[in-house]
C-alpha cells in the first residue's frame, strides 16, 4: 500500500470513529430504556425503515427534497447573479446595503408567517420562502467575492480589453468562486432549516410536517425517526455540496496547497 | 537642478529633448505624426486640496513607432502610476496621452501590459495555455492560428512544455515568463512593462532581454519599459527616459545610439556602454 493510500484511509478512520462511537453508546444505553422520550436506537431504527424506507419516501421525502432543490436553486441563481451586479456598482451598494443587512439578520424562520398567509400551505410557498431565506448568505457573499478582484487583474481584464462575457464568466466569477462557495454553503444549511420549517407550519406532508405530527401525537418513536432521517439527508446534502465543490474550486484548493507548502 | 555639473565631466553625447506643451500641441507637426505614443504635460494627483499628492508633474515625451524606450528613476518615483497614465487604465489630472495622435480615454486597442504583479495577474483557474489564449479571442483569429500564437509564445519564452500546467504550479520567473508570453502572441502595437524582469535569474534575464529585442524587430512593436536596473535600461533602450523623485518630472532623455543588434557580450564591453551607464546613474543617484 502506498503512503498516500495509507494517509487517506487513516484519515477515513479518524473522521468515523467519534460517530461510530456515539452510536454504539447511544445502542447501549438505550436497548433497556423505559424512558418514553427516549426509546431503544434498534426500534428507533425499525420505525425509520418501516416509514422511509420507502412506504412515505414519495409522498413525504421526494416532495420535500424537490422543493428544497428548487428553493435552493433560485437563490443561487439570484444571490450570485445579484451580487455580481451589486458588487460592480458602488451606487447600487450604497443603495442596497441596509436592505440586504436588515434582512439577513432577521431570521429566515421568522418570516414564513408572512409567507403562508400570502401563498398558502402549498409548494409554492414553501419553494418561495426558501429561496427567499437562502439568498442572501449568497448574495452578501459574492458582493464580497467581486468586490475583491485582484487591482492587478482588474488592469489585465481591462488593458486586454476582454469582452463582458469574458470578464464575467472567465474572470469574475471564477475569482469570486472560493466566497461564492463558502455563501452557497451557509444558503444550503438555511435552505434545509427553512424546508422543515415551512413543513412544520399547518403543513401536512413534509418531513417536518410528520415529525411534528408524530411528536404532537405521541408517537415518540415515530418522531426519533424523522429526527434520524433530517440529520442522515442534511450529512448527505452538504456531502453531495463538498463534492460539486471540490470540483469547480480544485484550481483554489491546489494552489493554496503551494502557498501553504 | 544641477545636471549640468553632474554631467559635466562625461563627454556625452546626449540628446536631451526638452518638450514645451506649446511645441507639442500643434498637431500637424511633424514630430506628432511620427509619435505612437506621446505623452504631453501629463500630470496626476490623488486627493484635493492641502491633502493633494502629486505623483507626476507636467511630464511630457515622445515614444516613436517602433521604439524602445526605458523608463528609470529612483525608487518612489511614481513610476508605475506613469505607467497607469499611459495605458490609460488611471485618468490622467491634467495633460494628454495621445496614441497614433489620438487622446486615450482608456486602454487603447492593441495595447498589452506585463504587470509587476505578474502572479496576480494570471488567471489560476486557467492553465497556461488558456491564460495566453484568452485575450486573443476578441482578435477575430481563426482557431488553428490562435493555436499557433500560443504555441509560438510559449515556445518563445521556454515554455513550450508546461502549457497544460497551472500557473500556481510553476515557479515565479516562471509565471513572469507567462505573462510575457501572454503579451506576446497578442501581437500588440504598443507594448508597457513595469519590472518585467526583476524576479527571474540573471540568465533567463539576459534571454528575455534579447527575446524582447528580437521581439520588437520581428513585429515592429513600440515598447515602454519600467525598469530600475540601469544596465537593462542601456542595453535595451533607443533612448532612456529618466525621471526625478517623486513627484516624477523628466530629468533627461538619454538616446542610446549603441549599434544594433545588441548583443550582451559585445555590447555591454564596449566603452560607450560603460559611459551612457555612467551618464545614467549619476542622473538617477543626483535625484535619489
Amino acid at each position: 500500500m502506498s503512503g498516500t493510500m495509507k494517509r487517506r484511509l487513516v484519515l477515513v478512520a479518524m473522521e468515523l470513529w467519534l460517530p461510530a462511537v456515539v452510536v454504539a453508546g447511544w445502542w447501549i444505553w438505550s436497548s433497556h430504556t423505559t424512558d418514553p422520550f427516549f426509546p431503544p436506537l434498534p426500534d428507533i431504527l425499525e420505525r425509520f425503515r418501516q416509514m422511509w424506507l420507502f412506504s412515505l419516501f414519495g409522498s413525504d421525502v421526494l416532495p420535500s427534497l424537490r422543493n428544497l432543490a428548487i428553493g435552493f436553486a433560485i437563490a443561487s441563481v439570484a444571490g450570485v447573479a445579484l451580487g455580481m451586479l451589486v458588487g460592480r456598482n458602488v451606487w447600487l451598494r450604497a443603495l442596497t446595503e441596509p436592505l440586504t443587512h436588515f434582512m439577513r439578520s432577521t431570521p429566515a424562520v421568522a418570516i414564513v408567517p408572512i409567507f403562508v398567509l400570502v401563498l398558502g400551505f402549498g409548494a409554492s410557498m414553501k419553494i418561495s420562502i426558501i429561496a427567499v431565506a437562502a439568498v442572501f448568505p449568497t448574495l452578501i457573499a459574492t458582493i464580497d467575492g467581486v468586490r475583491s478582484l485582484d487591482p492587478a487583474l482588474g488592469d489585465t481584464v481591462r488593458v486586454y480589453r476582454l469582452s463582458r462575457r469574458q470578464r464575467i464568466f472567465q474572470v469574475l466569477l471564477p475569482s469570486a468562486g472560493p466566497q461564492i462557495f463558502a455563501g452557497l454553503q451557509v444558503s444550503l444549511q438555511t435552505a434545509f432549516v427553512v424546508m422543515i420549517a415551512s413543513e412544520m407550519l399547518g403543513s401536512s406532508q413534509g418531513i417536518g410536517a410528520l415529525t411534528l405530527k408524530a411528536q404532537q401525537a405521541f408517537e415518540v418513536k415515530d418522531m426519533w425517526a424523522g429526527i434520524v432521517l433530517l440529520g442522515v439527508l442534511g450529512y448527505l446534502i452538504n456531502l453531495l455540496f463538498l463534492l460539486v465543490r471540490r470540483r469547480w474550486l480544485a484550481w483554489y484548493d491546489g494552489a493554496r496547497k503551494v502557498t501553504n507548502s | 537642478m544641477s545636471l549640468d555639473q553632474q554631467l559635466g565631466a562625461a563627454e556625452v553625447a546626449r540628446k536631451v529633448q526638452p518638450m514645451s506643451h506649446e511645441q507639442e500641441s500643434g498637431q500637424e507637426s511633424g514630430q506628432q505624426q511620427s509619435a505612437r505614443l506621446s505623452v504631453q504635460g501629463v500630470s496626476k494627483g490623488y486627493g484635493s486640496g492641502a491633502s493633494r499628492k502629486s505623483v507626476v508633474e507636467d511630464l511630457s515625451f515622445d515614444v516613436r513607432a517602433g521604439e524602445f524606450v526605458c523608463i528609470v528613476g529612483p525608487s518612489g518615483a511614481g513610476k508605475t502610476t506613469l505607467l497607469k497614465c499611459l495605458t490609460g487604465l488611471h485618468p490622467v489630472s491634467s495633460g494628454r496621452v495621445l496614441v497614433d495622435g489620438e487622446e486615450i480615454a482608456g486602454p487603447p486597442a492593441r495595447m498589452a501590459m506585463v504587470v509587476q504583479e505578474y502572479t496576480r495577474s494570471l488567471l489560476s483557474w486557467l492553465s497556461v495555455e488558456k491564460n495566453v489564449a484568452l485575450p486573443l479571442k476578441n482578435l477575430r483569429l481563426d482557431k488553428a492560428e490562435r493555436r499557433q500564437r500560443v504555441e509560438d509564445a510559449l515556445a518563445e519564452v521556454g515554455l513550450g512544455d508546461v502549457g497544460r500546467s497551472y500557473p500556481w504550479q510553476l515557479s515565479g520567473g516562471m509565471q513572469q515568463r507567462v505573462a510575457i508570453a501572454r503579451a506576446l502572441a497578442y501581437r500588440p502595437e504598443i507594448l508597457v512593462m513595469d519590472e518585467p524582469f526583476a524576479s527571474v535569474d540573471a540568465q533567463t534575464r539576459a534571454d528575455l532581454e534579447d527575446l524582447m529585442l528580437r521581439v520588437r524587430d520581428d513585429f515592429g512593436i513600440t515598447v515602454v519599459l519600467v525598469t530600475h536596473d540601469i544596465d537593462e535600461a542601456v542595453y535595451l533602450s533607443d533612448r532612456v527616459v529618466v525621471l526625478t523623485k517623486g513627484p516624477c518630472t523628466l530629468d533627461e532623455i538619454v538616446t542610446i545610439e549603441l549599434p544594433a543588434p545588441r548583443d550582451q557580450i559585445t555590447t555591454k564591453s564596449q566603452a560607450r556602454f560603460a559611459e551612457l551607464r555612467a551618464h545614467v546613474f549619476s542622473l538617477i543617484k543626483a535625484n535619489a
